[in-house]
């Protein structure tokens, strides 16, 4: 199981605290993406929310 | 707090086709959504979003586009069938976002000219969302025969589509609410 983001993500809307809630795998298209996880097959992005206005926003998993 | 904020749930309309029947399909959606207390909505159509061709998946993302999907909470698509599968356009243009569904609900409106309503299109479109992120109802509304089911400037001549109507938002509205809830305060594990 791959470490937590090492800090919580902030909205970039309002600066509230994001509430992570979703791991969504990736599969890659180009170089840029950067290596596949060799055990999921892709990338992991993490999802989160901000319970403050509602903002989406992700960021790559750390592992 | 968060109950303050209402609900965003756009209508997509699915189908870039000239004389499209599903056009009067999705203002009869926005317009049933309105007049919900606590939502908002408007009409998304595909055919305006300036969408490349020649490349596809999120390297065509619209900021625009991208920006009503991160806003929403929910999804209505009216999805037309044609030849026994949903629009090409439709797939072209929701493949161009996919974190920004993630953990919102979606509920499909099938259109056809035939008897079936677009069931088997809605089929065939259920595991594209759900691969995408949302989270799919189980009511569905099915426009079987739209040419007869709405007058030539749009109005609904079947009020029976009403009632269906009522359940199938009633569902959206409540997994909406719930899935936002579960984005903005419950953490994964």
């Amino acid at each position: 199981m791959p470490p937590p983001n090492p800090s919580p993500m902030i909205c970039p809307r309002c600066g509230h605290e994001m509430n992570h809630h979703a791991e969504k795998l990736i599969h890659p298209t180009g170089s840029d993406d950067g290596p596949p996880d060799p055990v999921l097959g892709g990338i992991v992005e993490d999802v989160h929310a901000c319970p403050a206005c509602g903002t989406g926003a992700s960021r790559r998993s750390v592992s | 707090m968060e109950e303050m904020r209402p609900l965003s749930i756009p209508v997509i309309l699915g189908t870039v086709r000239q004389g499209r029947q599903s056009a009067h399909v999705a203002r009869l959606m926005v317009s049933e959504l309105s007049r919900r207390s606590g939502v908002t909505t408007e009409l998304i159509d595909i055919a305006a979003l300036p969408l490349r061709v020649d490349d596809a998946g999120e390297a065509i993302k619209d900021p625009t586009f991208a920006a009503q999907m991160n806003g929403a909470d929910a999804l209505v698509v009216v999805s037309p069938e044609y030849n026994h599968g949903y629009s090409g356009m439709l797939k072209h243009v929701l493949d161009s976002c996919l974190k920004e569904y993630v953990h919102k609900a979606v509920g499909v409106v099938g259109v056809s000219a035939g008897p079936f309503g677009g069931a088997r299109g809605i089929q065939d479109l259920l595991p594209v969302l759900r691969e995408l992120g949302l989270v799919t109802i189980f009511w569905d509304v099915h426009f079987a025969a739209v040419q007869d089911v709405f007058d030539e400037s749009g109005a609904l001549r079947e009020p029976a589509y009403l009632p269906r109507i009522d359940k199938f938002l009633k569902e959206l509205i409540w997994m909406a609410r719930t899935l936002r809830h579960g984005r903005e305060h419950i953490a994964l594990e």
